[in-house]
């Protein structure tokens, strides 16, 4: 039997410590929301490079800011404080893009100028970078809903219910779309010729 | 040549169905998705597409976690370190947590729940409703029925009257000061219909202030209604009367007013009504000063007009029962001052 290369670092990580950092995070210990932070971050910022391409920085600032606002509120576990989360990022992402829509600006080229600061390998670092820019570049041909719901399935490991919920439709329509989805990225790397 | 006779570039190029991927069952792409081990006899393809969504869901980058310190900051903002408790049981989640540990609010809204800002917008809404009625009321600027309503539940200043009602409480104290009965008669129904009925004019006029008017007074005419000039006008309409001056000592009546009873006294009057009464306006003696208060003595001088006729000339005159003079018949005359 072979095994595909997954570390999903993006996923739930924290586990069963979850609930004691979620709670010290409520009590306003800033160690254990940096906690959480880092655990959600990267999974949030690539769903919002999908999703808000251009500003997911500041999509993600916008939503960790509801975060703190509304953590004393929550309850639950690690994924359904990951599905809140996701939730309000694609609100937020959803906002920018009808204000993207309503001012109309040119991009400029994206500053690396804090990256440059605290990369510790170069290389890992670019190839890693290149490698996810090029997944999301193949996920572009897909239908927005599709890519979407494969992003939070994959990268923010919700299950199917969760993402139902999040994008407003029914468990059923989320598995289908999500097997259409790689169904069409199968089809578009073989075209590509991408092997392993 | 093909079986039906037709080379390979003769037949028409119908696109080739896009076959990759198709292979690819649910059940291998539910293991996909999970990030499952694949079987061993998976097709490439699904291993292509397992390796990408492995990239994406790789390790965090090293700029992911910049944010960090200003995500802390706001964190530090929205929770003071004065406000932040001690380490609290928190092993269970703060759903099932006991309630003597509840799990403080990092930012302490000023507005109070929707529910309870709505309840408080109502009883706010009421409390200012009733005190500024009770306002409006003491002040006295209610309506009359509810202005009433507020003097006899809190004490409020009665209503005040209209100085229309008030003015037919004058009118009707003139005609009876006059022993005007057209006048009179007509003050009265007037008054009545403004009342609301006989029986409410005394109250009515009680309380429009002018209660003194209501008795009749020695001196025949209330002090406080001023000379005008229709009141001066009104006893020489006629245009030789209008010449009279120091008429009653007061004002002058040039033209102001037309005469309707003067009977047919020619260039006096039209007449309108009192066409038996000829001579009428003459053998009134126009420069003679008026003693309105001895009426009846100034109309003894008339001897064939002392009848009602007399009278309707000074109703007339007055001008205060101008419709019932018209039409009105001597009869009904008395028998409405009857």
């Amino acid at each position: 039997m072979r095994y595909p290369r997954r570390s999903s670092d993006t996923g739930p990580v924290i586990g069963a410590a979850f609930g004691v950092s979620l709670a010290e995070a409520q009590g306003g210990d800033e160690d254990a929301f940096a906690c959480l932070f880092r655990d959600v971050q990267p999974a949030l910022l690539r769903y919002l490079r999908f999703t808000a391409p251009g500003a997911a920085d500041d999509v993600a600032s916008e939503t960790w800011l509801q975060v703190v606002s509304g953590l004393a509120g929550f309850t639950g576990g690690e994924n359904a404080f990951r599905a809140w989360l996701f939730t309000i990022a694609r609100h937020r992402a959803i906002d920018w893009g009808r204000a993207q829509a309503r001012r109309r600006t040119v991009p400029l080229v994206e500053s690396d100028y804090v990256e440059r600061l605290t990369v510790p390998d170069a290389a890992d670092a670019a190839m890693e970078r290149i490698s996810t820019q090029a997944v999301l570049a193949r996920l572009s041909v897909l239908p927005p809903d599709q890519a979407e719901i494969i992003l939070l399935r994959v990268v923010a490991g919700l299950d199917a219910t969760d993402v139902a919920r999040i994008v407003g439709k029914s468990p059923g329509a989320v598995r289908v779309a999500a097997h259409r989805g790689l169904r069409r990225l199968a089809a578009a790397a073989d075209k590509a010729g991408v092997t392993r | 040549m093909t079986d039906l006779g037709a080379s390979p570039g003769e037949m028409p190029k119908t696109p080739v169905p896009d076959r990759a991927g198709a292979e690819l069952d649910e059940q291998l792409l539910d293991a996909i998705l999970g990030g499952q081990h694949l079987p061993a006899d998976a097709p490439e393809q699904a291993y292509v597409v397992a390796e990408m969504l492995a990239s994406l869901a790789g390790p965090a980058e090293p700029g992911d976690l910049a944010a960090e310190t200003a995500v802390r900051s706001a964190f530090a903002r929205a929770v003071p370190p004065a406000a932040r408790p001690g380490p609290a049981d928190v092993t269970q989640p703060a759903r099932h947590r006991p309630a003597e540990a509840p799990a403080p609010r990092r930012r302490r809204s000023f507005w109070p729940p929707a529910r309870l800002s709505a309840q408080l917008a109502a009883a706010l809404s009421v409390v200012v409703i009733m005190l500024g009625g009770a306002v409006a009321a003491y002040a006295g600027v209610l309506p009359g029925p509810i202005q009433n309503l507020a003097h006899r539940t809190i004490g409020a200043p009665a209503a005040h009257i209209r100085p229309a009602g008030q003015s037919l409480c004058v009118a009707y104290a003139r005609a009876e000061a006059r022993h005007d009965a057209q006048a009179l008669s007509g003050a009265y129904e007037r008054l009545a219909q403004a009342a609301g009925g006989a029986s409410h004019v005394i109250p009515f006029c009680i309380a429009a202030g002018e209660s003194e008017m209501m008795t009749p007074r020695s001196s025949g005419r209330p002090a406080s209604s001023p000379p005008t000039s229709k009141t001066a006008g009104s006893h020489g309409k006629a245009k030789g009367h209008a010449k009279t001056k120091g008429h009653r000592g007061r004002g002058k009546a040039k033209g102001r007013s037309k005469p309707k009873s003067g009977g047919k006294a020619k260039g006096h009057s039209k007449g309108k009504s009192q066409g038996k009464a000829k001579g009428h306006g003459k053998a009134h003696k126009p420069h003679r000063p008026h003693k309105p208060h001895k009426p009846h003595k100034q109309h003894k001088a008339h001897k064939p007009h002392k009848s009602h006729k007399a009278k309707h000339h000074k109703a007339k005159h007055h001008g205060q029962a101008k419709g019932h003079h018209k039409h009105m018949k001597p009869k009904q005359a008395r028998k409405q001052k009857a």
